[in-house]
Order: structure tokens, then sequence, then C-alpha cells
């Protein structure tokens, strides 16, 4: 779609939300690699990178360290940003394209269950969803934390 | 069926230190007992399913029996032309796992779909298909498939037909297995949908109707002297499978009466004919949403035979 837009001359620009796990495939890869080749600034990656994926630490896993490198190595415009942080995030998603012929990759630092204490950087939530007293649980955490 | 495959996987990797296990970063709880006591025949490469292939190519040419692990697509699909030139050409001894066969992973919707698989797979040549009914077949299905030579594929699902091994009963990879005797129609079925196609024949029988049920549980190499045998001896076949019924058990059936120069009296396909399964559920939900619960497959069956024998007067099915 980026590269479609590009070829029409049209200034909308393309979101992709992108896993950490997900850049285990080598596809991702691929399309990494082809967007800055084709200087595709209207593209904006941006990675949920909670460090979790669906059996354990991305770390242990198959790590993605150094993350921001590997995407600036692949020509991108890197920006590290506190996924949580909305001001943050709203401020540097006003700015875009970071660089001018590079697609721009937001790196969002985030915490897999933020906000519920029971959830926080747990696998086990990936696949559970809460019951009863749970969700309540949950919901007063997330309502009491604003 | 998984917990059986890992249980069985577990036992005979105790003895053969050849067997290994490779997961693309799936089986949460499903695979910690045996990463734990076989770290040194497990790995977790990663959400990486092409170059898991790659990856159990190399080690199974080195002598190792690879079980590449994943769900349904991810397993097949993804990797698709890795599993046909890096392992199947090479006839290696990957073993290709999807767990999740049709609807099982049906809330996490169409991705998540196993409907296409089977046919995909047994196009490959070489290829060992099997796809269990029940959990005896699950792990007899695995036992067999370490001594199985080369490439093969084992597709698990979340249902499971009630036990249907009779006592003493020998499995074969290739063999269909005859779990009920009947005269008036065969259901063959494949997969865990088995259950469906016991259930329906219960239901028929109360209607009047006979139904030889055959477990297909190996589509290729596939029996054909199980299916023109049902052709000649019960009225007609209709074959049943949680997946599209293009390419799949049906189609199978269908080219093998042909070239027999064999034609059932009545022949139906009962699987996916609604393209993509676009809508989201439990797998009893979308089996009845897209026509195979045991309810379709007893009307299918009964609508058939009515419009062929008018010695059956039937209560419409249910």
């Amino acid at each position: 779609m980026a590269y479609g837009a590009k070829l029409d001359d049209a200034s909308r620009r393309v979101f992709v939300l992108l896993s950490d796990g997900e850049c285990d495939e080598g596809s991702t890869w691929e399309a990494v690699m082809f967007s800055s080749h084709h200087r595709l600034d209207n593209l904006v990656a941006i990675v949920d990178y909670n460090k979790i994926q669906s059996l354990g630490p991305v770390a242990e896993t198959l790590a993605l360290e150094p993350f921001a490198d590997k995407w600036r190595a692949f020509g991108w415009s890197v920006i590290e940003v506190d996924g949580h942080d909305h001001n943050e995030l709203y401020t540097h998603l006003s700015g875009l394209p970071k660089t001018v012929g590079k697609p721009t990759c937001v790196l969002a630092h985030t915490v897999k269950g933020k906000g519920v204490s029971f959830m926080e950087r747990s696998v086990l939530w990936h696949y559970r969803t809460p019951r009863g007293s749970e969700y309540d649980e949950a919901l007063n955490e997330l309502i009491s934390d604003e | 069926m998984r917990d059986n495959f890992v249980r069985q996987l577990s036992e005979l990797a105790r003895s053969d230190p050849r067997i290994f296990l490779m997961t693309a970063d799936l089986g949460f709880r499903v695979l910690d007992g045996y990463a734990a006591d076989f770290p040194k025949q497990y790995l977790n490469v990663g959400i990486a399913e092409q170059n898991m292939i790659g990856l159990a190519t190399g080690l199974a040419l080195d002598g190792r029996i690879v079980f590449t692990y994943s769900i349904g697509n991810f397993s097949t699909l993804r990797c698709l032309e890795q599993i046909r030139n890096d392992a199947c050409y090479h006839s290696a001894n990957v073993k290709v796992v999807a767990v999740g066969g049709g609807f099982s992973y049906g809330p996490l919707g169409i991705s998540h779909h196993a409907t296409e698989d089977l046919s995909i797979m047994r196009s490959l040549p070489d290829m060992t298909v099997v796809a269990p009914g029940d959990q005896w077949e699950t792990r007899e299905a695995t036992r067999q498939l370490v001594e199985t030579k080369g490439t093969c594929y084992l597709r698990l699902d979340k249902s499971s037909a009630p036990a249907t091994a009779r006592a003493g009963e020998v499995f074969s990879i290739g063999k269909a297995r005859k779990v009920r005797e009947g005269a008036d129609i065969t259901l063959a079925a494949t997969g865990g949908i088995l259950g469906a196609a016991l259930e329906a024949a219960d239901y028929l029988v109360e209607q009047g109707i006979a139904c030889r049920v055959l477990s297909v549980h190996t589509i290729k190499p596939f029996d054909t002297d199980a299916i023109i045998r049902a052709c000649k001896e019960t009225g007609g076949i209709v074959t049943v499978e949680e997946h599209t019924i293009d390419g799949g058990l049906g189609s199978l059936v269908a080219e093998t009466c042909l070239e027999a120069g064999v034609t059932p009296q009545f022949f139906r396909r009962v699987g996916l004919r609604a393209g993509f399964s676009s809508k989201v559920g439990s797998q009893e939900y979308l089996r009845r949403e897209y026509g195979m619960d045991a309810a379709s497959i007893a009307k299918a069956v009964a609508e058939l035979i009515s419009a062929r024998s008018p010695r059956f007067s039937l209560r419409r099915a249910k």
C-alpha cells in the first residue's frame, strides 16, 4: 500500500502495527529491506516491544537486540518511545517522516499487561481471558490508575 | 490429541535419542514437560517456520527424526516450499505436526482455521499424510511415524472421537479402520470429526439406516481397497472432513472410485463449501454453521438415501 501510494504520488501514510515476536519471521525483514530500498518514507512501523512472546521472554527465545540497530542497518529511521506515554507518541507521530526518504520505525517499549498487577509480564495472560473476580480486579486496578 | 501426541513422543524420545522436537514458539504448557525432560532433543526456533523446516531437514539428514510443531497453517502453508524442496525432495525424516486441524482454533479466526492443509500436503510427492480420529489413533500414528521413512504430515485435532479401538486391534498407517459395520451406506471420515460421523450413524440407525463408518486416518498413502469395498458392499459413500471439499478426502475418494471403474450408487462430500470460513466461534459452532456437524451429516445421508431408495421413508433429520 505504501509503495502504491508512492506510485500514485499520493500523500497518504501507511501505519503497520507489529509485535516483537513477529520480527522472528524472515518475511518481516524482507518487507523491511524492501521499504528502505524504495525510500518509502510514507510508511511507519510501530513495534509493540513488550519483550515477551508465546513461550517466554524474547531475549531467551530468539534475541532481537540490538533491535533498533537492526532497523537502522536496514535503512530505517528509528524512534524509541515509551509505548504507554500517549503524549510522547503523539509528538513523534506528528512529526513524520522522521527522515525524508526513509521509512520510520517507532520502537514502542511496552509492558505486557500493563496496569494489572497480576497480568504484567506474564506469558500466561497471552492466553487467558479474565473471569469473574479476575475481571473485576483488573478493571479496578485500571480505573484506580487513572 | 496434542497431549497424547506429546506423551507418546516423550515415551519414544526416552529410548530413541534420534527423536527431536522443534517448535516455532507454540505449545505453551503443552511442551514444557518434554522440554524439561529432553533438553538436547528439543528446540524452540522462534516464530520462524521456514527456518524451522530448513533446520529440521539439516538435523534429519544427519540421522535425527525431527518433529516440527506449530498451528495448522503455520506449520504447513507458511513454509510449504521448504517442506517440498528441503524436506520432501530429500526424503528427510521430518515429521511436520500441525495442532489445530480444521476449526480447532475456531475462536481465533481464519488465520488459524486449517482447511486446506490436507489437500496441499497430499499433493506433495512421497509425503505421508495422517489425520487421526481419536486418541488411540493419535498415539499409534505418532509411534508409527517414527518408523515411517521420509517426510510426513500429522494433523492433530482439538476434538476427538470416543475410543474406537477394539481389543487387540492393530493400527497401520495407510489402512483405513472399519469402526462400525452397516450395509446401507459408508461414512468415511478423517480426523476428529470421526466423532460427528459416529454420532450421525447413531442417529441414522434410529431411522433404519445402517452405516458403515470408516476412519480414514491416512490420506496418503490412500487405502484404495477399503473405498472400493465400501462402494461394492454398501449403498454409497459420504465423506466427512473438517476441511475444504476441494482436494481433500472427498476428492480422493471420487478419484479413487472413478479410476477403479467403480461407481457408488450415491456420493456426497461433507466438508467446507463456503470458501473461506470467515465466521468465528467454537469448533462445534463452526461445524454447525458450515454444515458438517452430526445433524448435517445425518441429514445429507437421509436425503441421499430417500432420493435413491424409495423403500426408505424417512422422518426428516433433525
